[in-house]
């Protein structure tokens, strides 16, 4: 039988970011690794000791994280859809002040990334789980529409669309 | 080719799966469409911004309190 304490200090930190970096909400991230923790204590049994323990817990949340986004809203909020209307909002490079020989400094400005993810957070849950998988874990297209069950032609649109309110959120200053 | 389809083929580009042919027609429209331009422009610095943003500050850990809670939790449940 599993030690729960050992299970706890061995790896509830690690899952925790795991989740955390998918998920972007740290109770939604806790909530799921407790989940996980039940999970794995009831199912042990089926534990075939083939990869460790570690990768069979992350397995596990990592099903429940992507359950967790298929049943995400996919429309988005008011809040966000008040930024969306901006179709004059300035240009984001000269906003930013970005040029061709600065592009690599300017976008690691502390600041900047903190905004970003600001912004970021607004998002509804499906297309904040499209960044992740498009940018935390370079997923191909054909992955992202599997895991998150959209269609090709969705998942576009759910690209383009959140690339022009996090521009509009990013040049309006309301992050 | 409209510039919907054209910013929708710029996106699939940014995932890497494009034809040499998308890419052509990708190239040609935005040789006279400014606003595809603008918008590949954009994109482009976004996906940069996104990479880094999304891969910084993701490290979070619980408190000895929140651990003790979680082992209680479990020893109750299980």
């Amino acid at each position: 039988m599993i030690n729960r304490e050992e299970l706890v200090s061995e790896h509830a930190d690690y899952l925790l970011s795991f989740a955390f970096s998918k998920l972007r909400d740290e109770d939604l991230a806790k909530d799921l690794v407790q989940d996980t923790f039940l999970a794995a204590l009831k199912n042990y049994h089926e534990f075939e000791q083939r990869s460790s323990l570690r990768t069979w817990l992350t397995s596990i949340l990592n099903r429940k994280i992507i359950d967790h986004w298929r049943k995400a809203e996919t429309k988005y909020t008011t809040n966000i859809s008040n930024l969306s209307k901006n179709s004059d909002s300035p240009d984001l490079s000269e906003y930013i002040g970005v040029t061709d020989e600065n592009a690599e400094t300017v976008i690691e400005k502390a600041e900047l990334i903190q905004q970003l993810n600001d912004c970021i957070d607004k998002l509804p849950e499906k297309w904040k789980a499209v960044i992740a998988l498009r940018y935390l874990e370079e997923k191909k297209s054909e992955e992202v529409c599997k895991e998150l069950s959209l269609s090709a032609s969705n998942l576009w649109v759910i690209v383009h669309r959140a690339k022009i309110l996090l521009k509009d959120c990013l040049t309006s200053g309301k992050s | 080719m409209n510039c919907r389809r054209i910013i929708k083929k710029i996106e699939k580009r940014s995932f890497g799966n494009i034809s040499s042919s998308d890419n052509f027609a990708i190239r040609f429209h935005l040789s006279y469409c400014k606003n595809c331009r603008d918008y590949e422009r954009t994109s482009l610095l976004l996906d940069k911004m996104l990479k880094k943003s999304i891969s910084q500050g993701n490290t979070l850990v619980y408190s000895a309190e929140e651990k003790q809670a979680l082992v209680d939790h479990l020893q109750s449940n299980i």
